[in-house]
């Protein structure tokens, strides 16, 4: 990492080292990019927020991930995770001209396909490729060809499985291109070098009253990782709904979950064994 | 002679039936071969009844030799070793064959056909007039009654017809006979029509040795390539679909062909684009000839200069400069190489189609054929945009074909309350619908897609339906429950699209 200059030696506050330490852990891949230029905000204030940088990161590995911890099978035709996955598509490709690349495996008879006039509602879909391959590895690499095309501002894979190496291939061809990749699967078992992870859950939806309609859709959105984020983060999960008027997602009335402890177990969960582990040892000291 | 009367002459006589699509495709193949002197390859059409007055057959080759003679020699020098090559080959394949070079293509039917000396058979240039005084009649590929007439008329040389005067002949003949002479002694043009159509772009390598490793025949193509660029780059063309050929030693070829969704000439690129096919290329004995031809090209305007690698700076100041014909390229070579890869047709976009047919609203098209030029997508934009007042009713995900689900309604006639799917059992407890969609009654029922062949009723009732636990469906019926169904079915329930 050459762009550490050495100026003060001793001098150094402390602050200040934390501070770069932090960028330094932002850009894991060494380099220091122009900053705001590449975060983009997605509409969303409470969401900027729970994010490094106040936005989600262009130049970088994203993953959606549904709620149900079922197989891929049933995940594959989640239309809450879609939607979600096609919103922040649809947020980095408001970034950036280009297009962008829908790479996955056709499930065979009953395949759930993209759906151009669904899909209006997220993106433009004169702006996507659809990219269906056979084999896993082709799916990999058509992502990663995608995601170093000058002409390509953002690459959706649908995955089965994708290992850290995998992961932190795709997330380099984001980095060297500045295009956004967003992996579409189940809840990984290994690790993965995604900046951030969502959990995208369907909601009941919002009726009009006395009716059982579906006035608006909704879904629980949690945000289970974001790498460099400030650890004391107010809140994870939210409530989001779909608003027709707008073209947009908002987050609903009534927040899932007020109270300040809810998210920050989901935060020290996701941070990795040492939250779950101090809380395990305490339980210990009790018995 | 009978075939009974050959037998009976001699009983261990052995018999082959006369295979004449087997023969053409022989020629074919020959043709093909002979690809390596011109591109300008045809069949002979003479018909077989003229063609067979002379004991030929019919089974003949024209090939335009017009500026290929050089790559032999110069001059006439040249144009007679291409002719030494191609018959002492061809007698090296064991074909016995006749062949003759002339100014004009009847002259070299002609001497081809009816010159017993093979040194008759090279007319030199301009030659033809007196090479040919000597040969019958029948040599100017006239039908049967006409040489009859002529030999009756004591007009038996081709020479003999010199000089007659033409208007005495239009009358008895007609224009055939004088279209004929004027045609071989080259006063009137005649066009060999050949096989396939002409390269535009054309290179040939040609090796002393023959190859066979996969790397040189790689480094060749890329010699080639780049000279191929060069020639489109001169001529301000790109090119969309390029073909290798590969002259093996033993005269067999081998092919392969590579497209791109835009016009295009970089070397580079192209050449990436072959790396795959080639390496399912199979060179044999050893290849001595590899041709590449662009088979389409298409007008290519700016000249396309590789930026220096610089890094994200370098691509910025790109960007900007060329706005985005840069980044139009660069999806382009894309779509080629993963087409190259995956088979174009799984590279697709998602175009909208006036329909209210969910599976016909939207329609897949192979991006590698279709590049979206920018007006284009202007109007695209607008067609999509139809779908406005109706895009938060419809899913985000299609089913290829709709998935039959068991259903429990409280009425046969309405949404239900539950459903079974792949297995599981959904409780519904919101529902949006009904929305009817009515079959196109202007299409042929027959003709929707394939997997839609199974749904034979009139309407489906849509309802947007959504369970315990949120999940939300697009499911259907495929007309009211009581309404008489073709074939005395009763109404079934689809689960057809995944809402968000």
């Amino acid at each position: 990492m050459g762009h550490i200059t050495r100026h003060g030696g001793n001098s150094a506050d402390l602050g200040q080292l934390r501070e770069r330490i932090s960028v330094l852990e932002q850009h894991p891949a060494g380099k220091i990019s122009s900053g705001s230029a590449e975060i983009v905000s997605l509409g969303l204030p409470q969401l900027d927020s729970a994010l490094p940088g106040d936005g989600l990161k262009l130049a970088g590995l994203h993953e959606v991930i549904p709620a149900n911890d079922g197989n891929f099978y049933d995940f594959a035709i989640g239309g809450a995770a879609t939607g979600f996955a096609a919103w922040l598509l649809k947020k980095s490709l408001s970034a950036r001209p280009g297009m962008a690349l829908w790479c996955r495996r056709p499930a065979g008879r009953f395949d759930p396909q993209p759906y151009g006039p669904g899909l209006t509602q997220w993106l433009d879909p004169t702006r996507l490729l659809v990219v269906e391959t056979r084999e896993h590895s082709d799916l990999l690499w058509a992502m990663e060809e995608g995601l170093r095309c000058k002409g390509i501002a953002a690459v959706l894979g649908e995955i089965g499985s994708a290992d850290l190496t995998a992961t932190r291939r795709l997330l380099l061809a984001a980095e060297s291109n500045a295009s956004t990749a967003i992996l579409l699967r189940p809840a990984p078992t290994t690790s993965s070098a995604a900046l951030t992870r969502w959990q995208i859950a369907s909601a009941p939806a919002r009726s009009t009253e006395g009716l059982r309609d579906i006035a608006a859709a909704r879904w629980r959105v949690e945000l289970r990782r974001a790498r460099g984020a400030v650890s004391n983060q107010t809140q994870s999960n939210w409530l989001m709904e779909w608003n027709d008027e707008t073209g947009d997602l908002a987050l609903a009335s009534s927040p899932l979950d007020r109270s300040v402890g809810a998210p920050r177990r989901a935060v020290a969960r996701e941070t990795g064994g040492d939250g779950g582990f101090g809380f395990r040892r305490a339980a210990l000291s009790v018995g | 002679m009978r075939l009974a009367d050959a037998r009976a002459l001699l009983p261990t006589l052995l018999i082959i039936q006369e295979d004449l699509a087997a023969d053409r495709r022989l020629l074919e193949k020959l043709a093909s071969w002979c690809d390596r002197y011109t591109p300008w390859v045809a069949l002979d059409n003479t018909p077989p009844e003229i063609a067979s007055q002379g004991g030929g057959q019919g089974n003949g080759l024209w090939l335009d030799i017009t500026g290929c003679a050089h790559l032999f020699g110069s001059g006439e020098h040249g144009e007679k070793l291409l002719f030494d090559d191609l018959t002492s080959r061809l007698q090296g394949f064991g074909f016995s064959c006749r062949a003759a070079l002339a100014d004009t293509p009847g002259a070299a039917w002609a001497a081809a056909h009816y010159s017993e000396r093979r040194e008759d058979r090279l007319l030199p240039a301009g030659g033809q007039r007196s090479a040919l005084a000597n040969l019958p009649v029948a040599a100017l590929r006239l039908p049967s009654e006409v040489v009859e007439t002529l030999h009756r008329l004591g007009l038996r040389r081709v020479g003999d017809l010199y000089p007659v005067p033409r208007a005495p002949m239009v009358q008895r003949f007609g224009n055939g006979l004088l279209m004929r002479l004027d045609q071989a002694l080259g006063r009137e043009e005649e066009t060999i029509e050949p096989r396939r159509p002409a390269p535009p772009f054309r290179c040939r390598m040609a090796f002393a040795e023959p190859i066979g490793r996969p790397e040189d025949v790689a480094a060749a193509t890329s010699r080639l390539l780049a000279a191929l660029c060069g020639q489109l780059e001169s001529a301000g063309m790109g090119a969309r679909r390029i073909e290798l050929s590969l002259h093996r030693v033993d005269g067999s070829l081998a092919h392969t062909q590579i497209g791109t969704s835009r016009a295009n000439r970089d070397p580079n690129h192209l050449m990436r684009l072959f790396a795959e096919p080639l390496g399912q290329l199979d060179s044999g004995f050893g290849v001595e000839l590899m041709i590449l031809s662009a088979h389409v090209a298409q007008p290519l305007d700016h000249s396309q200069t590789a930026l220096p690698d610089s890094g994200p700076m370098g691509r910025e100041i790109s960007l900007n400069a060329q706005g985005g014909d840069e980044e139009e390229k660069a999806v382009g070579e894309l779509v080629d190489r993963l087409s190259g890869r995956l088979g174009a047709s799984n590279v697709v976009r998602l175009m909208p189609q006036q329909s209210h047919l969910p599976e016909r609203a939207q329609r897949r098209v192979v991006a590698h054929a279709h590049a979206l030029p920018t007006e284009g997508a202007l109007a695209l934009k607008r067609e999509w945009a139809g779908f406005a007042t109706v895009r938060a009713m419809r899913p985000v995900r299609l089913l290829v074909e709709p998935e039959p689900i068991d259903v429990i309604a409280p009425v046969p006639d309405d949404p239900p309350m539950q459903f079974r799917w792949r297995q599981t059992n959904h409780r519904v407890t919101r529902v949006d619908g009904p929305e009817r969609i009515a079959n196109e009654w202007w299409r042929d029922r027959s003709d929707s897609k394939a997997g839609m062949s199974g749904l034979t009723s009139e309407v489906r009732d849509y309802y947007r339906i959504e369970t315990e636990d949120g999940q939300r469906y697009w499911v259907y019926r495929d007309g009211p429950f009581n309404a008489p169904q073709p074939g005395g079915r009763t109404a079934r329930w689809y689960l057809h699209g995944l809402c968000a």
